[in-house]
């Protein structure tokens, strides 16, 4: 069975992150080949970035991209302010509620109704995850010292 | 009417609208940390000027990679071009250049024309035709920010 595994733990700039997307699409691509569509599936990894970069509270992340036969499973923790947890998790929890119908909906309405987050998030991201992974996202939260959260979300796709 | 160019970076895509030389242009990849803040001047400049263009403009998309905060604020580009051309009565054109048959850009395509109810015409590339475009538009976009 074949199997890869991508672990990156440290800072996270603009320039990791892009330089994480190209190696994961390059793994994707040995790995996977033309089996599914990669862009697809990197746009998971991506989005969790993404969001781990806007909320993450001290710069840093532990990131995991794990191909093993027909499953993919993509990891992120870092740390945040308890508002910004809660907010993920809540987001989480709504989004695992929803069925496809939903999802779709919901993606709709936010794409088009014209608002940013103050950090300049579009509140899509986990809408798409979901959409694009067709199953649903793992996330725990756990306050750490000092007051901020410890957050972890997972997401597990297969690509049979 | 001024003109707006951006230089493209690995996370932010390259940015013309120059009306003087009739070239209006999103190319490369868009994973901005901050997307708001990213379009905020592109937005503003479509909503200050698109409705003074002349009619009939061509609007080049030749996106890698966008992520869905990138792709509202590209759905907010489109929808601006589409009142402008409602204003005008002609529409202007979006050519939606796609490398290699990229299912993701190809989807992404057809979301934009049923949310908002227009049609945007596909261009299939190459890899090596989407190279040598994104090599002109920076060679043009070096050469305009030099002047």
């Amino acid at each position: 069975m074949e199997k890869s595994l991508t672990q990156y733990q440290g800072a996270l700039s603009s320039e990791v992150r892009i330089q994480l997307t190209d190696l994961i699409q390059a793994v994707a691509l040995a790995n996977i080949g033309k089996r599914t569509n990669v862009k697809k599936l990197c746009a998971i990894a991506i989005e969790l970035l993404d969001n781990a970069q806007r909320y993450c509270s001290n710069g840093n992340i532990r990131f995991e991209w794990q191909l093993q036969g027909d499953l993919l499973v993509v990891r992120i923790e870092n740390q945040a302010a308890e508002r910004d947890a809660q907010r993920m998790l809540e987001s989480i929890q709504a989004v695992n509620r929803m069925g496809p119908e939903e999802l779709v909906e919901a993606f709709r309405s936010q794409l088009t109704n014209g608002k940013f987050g103050e950090k300049g998030g579009a509140g899509l991201g986990f809408l798409d995850i979901a959409r694009k992974s067709k199953g649903p996202i793992s996330a725990d939260i756990a306050p750490l010292p000092g007051g901020d959260y410890w957050c972890r979300s997972e997401v597990s796709t297969n690509l049979a | 009417m001024k003109s707006l160019l951006i230089k493209g970076t690995k996370s932010t895509p390259t940015v013309v609208l120059d009306p003087t030389n009739d070239r209006y242009v999103f190319a490369g990849n868009s994973l901005p940390e901050n997307a708001a803040e990213f379009f905020e001047p592109v937005i503003q400049w479509l909503r200050t000027n698109s409705e003074g263009l002349p009619p009939g403009r061509n609007f080049i998309f030749r996106l890698s990679y966008f992520s869905t905060s990138s792709m509202k604020a590209f759905y907010m580009v489109l929808n601006l071009i589409r009142e402008a051309s409602l204003m005008q009565g002609k529409a202007h054109t979006i050519s939606w250049q796609i490398e290699d048959d990229d299912e993701f850009m190809s989807e992404a395509a057809e979301n934009f024309e049923e949310l908002l109810g227009m049609s945007l015409e596909r261009v299939q590339l190459t890899a090596e035709q989407a190279t040598e475009e994104s090599k002109k538009i920076e060679r043009y976009v070096d050469a305009a920010l030099a002047a």
